[in-house]
């Protein structure tokens, strides 16, 4: 694996990976821009090694994921998954003006996730489990769970008629 | 619409309005890392060859060597300084005088 292909591969899925980034951090172009540059930093310095158990795509994925927690926690703005949890889990909340990161952001951080690597970046349910290190069963629920609590948010724009 | 199509239509819109976003240039920085360090050994040997050259670089010293040609039953001596050549290489300026010796 040369770097000159690493150079490749990675900037053959920067759009995407970006995309990913910017959707670990909350959607702050700033922090993803400084995230990104870390994950390639850590690639092409051999830090996070390519085992070719997954597939490349969901490798730097799951790099960016564990890059954005290690980012947030250090800057002290690591989300309580747990108070977001509950408040989603009783009633999605009714919403005034249509936003699709403000409609995101709503559902519960697992749940977003596997939603945003589903049907977004479209992946497997299986890559979805490899990149946020779940098993299958648990990132099904997400999937199902989101579905039902996104369908409820965005009937509640009423955008769809 | 069904639950999955309602889903898959929010999430299409939403790559949509995406698409306008301004992606930063891709920069690879371990690559400028790269070249940064291969500057940095290519200075440091050039620094090195440098001073070795300026402080290092004295003249061998030019070897000296008196030989003296003793004569038997004479009083004369012959002195020949020799520089830059070794004894090995000198050659006697006639042949008769090393016959004598």
């Amino acid at each position: 694996m040369t770097e000159k292909w690493l150079n490749q591969i990675l900037e053959q899925h920067h759009r995407e990976a970006f995309m990913w980034a910017r959707q670990c951090c909350n959607y702050d172009y700033d922090q993803a821009k400084e995230i990104l540059q870390l994950v390639y930093v850590k690639i092409l310095e051999g830090k996070a090694k390519y085992d070719e158990k997954a597939n490349l795509k969901t490798w730097i994925f799951s790099v960016i994921r564990y890059t954005a927690i290690d980012y947030q926690r250090s800057q002290l703005i690591f989300e309580d998954l747990g108070a977001i949890e509950n408040v989603i889990e009783d009633e999605p909340e009714t919403v005034e003006t249509f936003d699709y990161k403000e409609l995101i952001m709503k559902l519960p951080a697992g749940q977003r996730q596997v939603l945003l690597l589903v049907f977004y970046h479209n992946m497997t349910l299986k890559e979805a489990a490899v990149i946020l290190t779940l098993s299958i069963g648990t990132v099904r629920t997400h999937y199902d769970r989101g579905k039902s609590a996104l369908k409820k948010l965005i009937l509640n724009t009423g955008i769809y008629g | 619409m069904d639950e999955e199509e309602i889903v898959r239509q929010f999430f299409k819109e939403m790559k949509d309005a995406d698409s306008n976003l301004t992606v930063p240039d891709y920069q690879s920085k371990a690559e400028s890392n790269k070249w940064f360090l291969i500057g940095g050994i290519a200075a440091v040997i050039v620094l090195a060859i440098t001073f070795n050259w300026i402080f290092f670089n004295d003249p061998k010293p030019i070897s000296t060597i008196e030989i003296v040609v003793d004569i038997p039953n004479s009083m004369q001596t012959k002195s020949l300084m020799t520089t830059d050549i070794s004894i090995e290489e000198w050659q006697p300026p006639t042949q008769s005088l090393i016959d004598d010796f």
